[in-house]
């Protein structure tokens, strides 16, 4: 009987620790889901709840209004056909068609569904009509608009611009882009996308802009690397393919094969650092990553691990095969560096207002975290200044003594007929008074350097401009 | 003398916390009781037969000294009586009864007024069932019958939230619920009163497990398919009901009787080999959640019983090999392990149903959207499987947490009640009904949250459902009675001792 009842013991352990990890679980995955789960686009509640409780307004960082709900109970958007369709993406559409909108996924403040019991009781006393919150958010609606205009005629692609001081978004431009009150002209042309949101869905390889991470593996990793040089022929033989450049770059030093984009030595690099060193540095910078913002979603970017070859690994380094990265990730990994090699959650709300007008708690990002050492993000910032300065990123450099720092990438992507370059560039503004970290994206533009540059430039100085 | 007898016995089924000090003034009281505690340790059948012994001798003592006895049994059992009196049920007993109580009422109330203008008399005739029988059973029923306060407590508050669940959604559920509940009390009263009644199984076992295998072919000749398994059968007279829920008995009786009495495998074969016609039969009838329960108690009780480390690995192994075995053969398990990994890769069909469940847990929040809101009654099979999902969105995350909590306070109860028996035969059906119990919760609990692939098994007291709900209650009525019988053993030691 004795030695029954301690098998029991055991087992009765057993059965409660299987209990508290569920509770765990449960409580995991209602924290990091929770929020997705309610402003999912298959949840039946939220076109009931738009049938019952009036939504609340959408404004941009300046009080502009980019959505609200009419007398009648519509929904409506901005007067202005250009404003509307700069931020159609980021706001979305009553229909839930734009999946990652803030009319959908923040519909858990719009309708009030995080109203706690002590309002919804004030609520039904009163008798007003139950109202959402409004929400207040960090993009701005001129700079939204400028992006659009500016943007190279017919392309597609995006930017977006954050301040990575504040890690607000400033602006998250898609194109091509769509009137939410005109829904049935973007459904009947859904083949050119614009209902996806490319800034933050749109998964592109990062080309040459990829060499930041490279770097950063470099300098972490085989500091002595340091004084590294490299013949550059345009053509590095490994495994039974070659890397190869446009042309011959010649001897290259570390920091000008940085400069100059050269495929061929940081394919070299690559071999150096072995695909271990290599991987875990992209996963540090957020590669593989679930990125579980808090306020919007961002697709997942991928970084190959599997070491399925040298040639594999060499094309990996410079951000071709299968390495693909979101605009809005490539933007993170620059403001990173700004920050000296501290990673943040960058957030898009600024502000939630109840109906009685208090402030509610915005959703709390993610502790940040050092993903590079203070040392390694100076040096590569060093180096992304002077692509700017005497490298393939010229055009993108600021007057009035504003230093930009940044990367140049094109992409190579092939179809069946003919071989395309996405045009990059990824960086940020050095100046205290400035911070602004961009990522520029444009889809078979050509030369990151002479069209994503110059883009990057424009949108950089509007932004000091305004002066947000 | 009986009726003094019975309340002596309610006495006795207080918590734990008064069986202790009493422990400790036994041996000043009588140098009996230590030689009874060396017979104790002796294997479980003398103890029964030196039981015996006393009883005669006891019986053949000299008339005087027995009137003597016999009166200082009676002053104790007044003063025990008095002690009853006082402390009937415990407070925290009384507080959770109270607490079912109070939320039965206010739910149903709440539906009652639900509609404008119209007051809902049925919400009404409920609350006069669900209150009273709330604090009735808890509170009165211990004194007369052998039912554990803290376990009838907490089934009570289980399904009292299940009730009042399922008439905030559809209200017809809601009431048969009401009706399985009552029914199921009885089940649970008549079990109680037969386990800490009955000594000789050996029959009754091989009835139950005739009768199983019996029903477990029903459904196989005369059910029909539905959501990919046939568990269901409809009979004249009784309904449609599922025999596997009911089978669960007699899965346990066997387990424990041959588990019990008996210490080689070679033994205990009659039960391992019921065990495996009744998996072999759920397989069949394709329902392989129930499977995985008789499996694991089955596994567990094996364990426990004979301890025997290679065999209950190798049993392990079995399952694990029969599992892979059966993600291979059956298409449905594929898609449900699919789905588990990636719901949304087929959101609005095959992984719809936990999806909208995960959306109703997440649109519930943290407290709930509140009784009667929201619209769970998107998610399919909503009322029973999960059930759970339903709870999290109305009442809210916090108040699922209690809930699995209230799960986990069951099982506690239910294995200390268990320990305390004196019997093989008792521990084990009792430690097995936890098992049982604890174990499905679990399934379908992770199941909803998409922790584990989803399997289909009904959530123990909360689940709409005849046979779920009344085999659980039956289950419940085993531990009663476990209970009972452990505490008049009890007693009668004292009783001797004090002698």
């Amino acid at each position: 009987m004795r030695v029954i009842r301690r098998r029991i013991r055991l087992l009765v352990m057993m059965l409660l620790c299987m209990f508290a990890l569920m509770i765990a679980y449960f409580c995991y995955s209602v924290y990091f889901y929770g929020g997705r789960w309610v402003s999912n686009v298959h949840n039946p509640r939220i076109a009931d709840g738009k049938q019952k409780v009036i939504m609340g307004t959408v404004t941009d960082r300046d009080g502009t209004v980019l959505a609200y709900t009419d007398e009648v109970g519509e929904r409506q958007y901005n007067s202005n056909l250009q404003t509307r369709m700069a931020v159609c993406q980021v706001v979305g559409d009553d229909g839930g068609k734009v999946s990652t909108g803030v009319d959908t996924f923040h519909a858990q403040y719009l309708l009030g569904f995080k109203a706690s019991v002590f309002e919804r009781i004030s609520d039904a006393i009163t008798g007003t009509p139950q109202r959402g919150d409004d929400v207040q958010l960090t993009i701005s609606e001129r700079l939204s608009r400028y992006i659009s205009e500016q943007f190279p005629e017919g392309k597609r692609g995006a930017v977006v611009v954050l301040n990575y001081k504040t890690q607000e978004i400033l602006a998250m431009v898609s194109l091509p882009q769509f009137d939410p009150t005109d829904m049935d002209d973007a459904l009947s042309d859904e083949e050119a996308g614009a209902l996806v949101n490319r800034a933050t869905q749109g998964l592109y390889p990062p080309g040459s802009t990829f060499k930041i991470v490279t770097l950063a593996s470099v300098l972490t990793n085989l500091p002595d690397l340091e004084d590294f040089s490299f013949d550059c022929t345009g053509y590095y033989a490994v495994g039974n393919y070659a890397v190869t450049d446009a042309s011959a770059h010649g001897m290259q030093t570390l920091s000008q094969a940085f400069r100059n984009s050269c495929n061929t030595t940081f394919a070299a690099l690559s071999q150096e650092l072995g695909y271990e060193m290599l991987g875990e540095t992209a996963q540090r910078l957020g590669f593989n990553q679930n990125f579980l913002f808090k306020d919007l979603i961002v697709y997942n970017s991928s970084y190959p691990i599997d070491n399925l070859s040298a040639e594999d690994l060499a094309w990996s380094s410079v951000g071709q095969g299968r390495v693909l990265a979101t605009p809005m990730h490539m933007a993170i990994i620059a403001s990173t560096i700004a920050n000296g090699g501290v990673m943040y959650e960058p957030r898009l709300l600024k502000s939630i207002t109840t109906v009685q007008g208090g402030e509610r708690a915005l959703p709390r990002a993610q502790e940040p975290q050092r993903v590079l050492a203070q040392s390694v993000a100076e040096r590569i910032e060093e180096e992304m200044v002077r692509v700017v300065t005497s490298g393939t990123g010229t055009r993108a450099a600021l007057s009035n003594g504003y230093v930009v720092a940044g990367k140049t990438g094109s992409a190579e992507v092939s179809d069946d007929k003919s071989v395309a370059a996405h045009a990059w560039f990824v960086g940020y503004i050095t100046n205290d008074n400035a911070p602004y970290a961009i990522s520029v994206l444009v889809e078979n533009g050509g030369s990151g350097g002479s069209v994503a540059a110059p883009l990057a430039r424009k949108v950089l100085q509007k932004a000091i401009n305004i002066g947000l | 003398m009986t009726g003094k007898r019975q309340v002596y016995t309610a006495r006795a089924k207080q918590s734990g916390e008064e069986t202790k000090p009493r422990k400790k003034r036994e041996p000043q009281d009588s140098p009996a009781r230590r030689t009874r505690g060396a017979t104790r340790r002796a294997p479980e059948e003398k103890t029964e037969e030196t039981a015996l012994k006393r009883a005669q001798e006891r019986r053949a003592a000299p008339a005087a000294r027995r009137q003597k006895r016999e009166r200082e049994k009676a002053g104790t059992m007044a003063r025990e009586r008095k002690r009853v009196l006082v402390r009937s049920g415990g407070f925290g007993v009384m507080l959770i009864a109270l607490l079912t109580a109070v939320f039965d009422a206010l739910g149903l109330l709440l539906c009652a007024v639900r509609t404008e203008g119209v007051l809902d008399a049925q919400a009404l005739t409920m609350i006069a069932v669900m209150a009273p029988l709330a604090l009735l059973t808890t509170a009165l029923l211990p004194r007369v019958a052998p039912v554990d306060p803290l376990l009838m407590a907490l089934t009570n508050f289980l399904c009292g939230v299940s009730v009042v669940i399922l008439y905030t959604v559809s209200p017809d559920r809601g009431v048969r619920q009401m009706v399985f509940y009552v029914a199921g009390l009885f089940v649970m009263l008549v079990m109680a009163l037969v386990v800490s009644r009955l000594h000789r199984w050996h029959g009754l076992t091989l009835l139950a497990m005739v009768l199983g295998i019996g029903a477990l072919i029903l459904p196989l000749a005369f059910g029909e398919w539905n959501y990919g398994a046939k568990n269901w059968v409809s009979l004249p007279l009784i309904g449609s009901f599922q025999p596997s829920e009911l089978v669960k008995l007699s899965l346990l009786l066997a387990l424990a009787y041959y588990f019990g009495a008996h210490r080689t495998v070679l033994q205990m074969m009659p039960a391992l080999l019921f065990a495996a016609a009744c998996l072999g039969l759920l397989m069949l009838q394709r329902d392989l959640g129930t499977a995985l329960i008789y499996y694991l108690t089955t596994l567990a009780l094996f364990y426990v019983a004979c301890g025997n480390m290679p065999l209950t690995a190798l049993g392990l192994g079995g399952g694990v090999a029969a599992a892979v075995l059966g993600y291979q053969m059956f298409a449905h398990v594929k898609v449900r392990v699919a789905m588990w990994q990636n719901p949304w890769s087929d959101a609005l069909d095959k992984g719809y149903q936990i999806i909208q469940a995960l959306l109703a847990i997440g649109s519930g929040g943290l407290f709930g959207v509140g009784l009667g809101q929201g619209t769970p009654e998107k998610i399919p099979a909503y009322y029973n499987d999960f059930i759970f999902a339903v709870v999290c969105e109305q009442l809210g995350i916090v108040f699922g947490i209690c809930l699995i909590a209230v799960y986990v306070l069951l099982v506690l109860r239910g294995i200390e009640v268990s320990m305390r028996s004196r019997r093989s035969f008792d521990l084990l059906l009792g430690c097995g009904v936890m098992m049982l119990l604890g174990v499905q919760t679990f399934m379908i609990v992770a199941g909803v949250i998409k922790m584990i692939p989803l399997t289909g098994v009904t959530m123990p007291f909360m689940s709409y459902g005849g046979s779920s709900l009344i085999s659980c209650m039956a289950m419940m009525g085993m531990m009663h009675g476990i209970s009972g019988r452990t505490r008049e053993e009890m007693e009668e030691e004292i009783l001797t001792a004090r002698a």
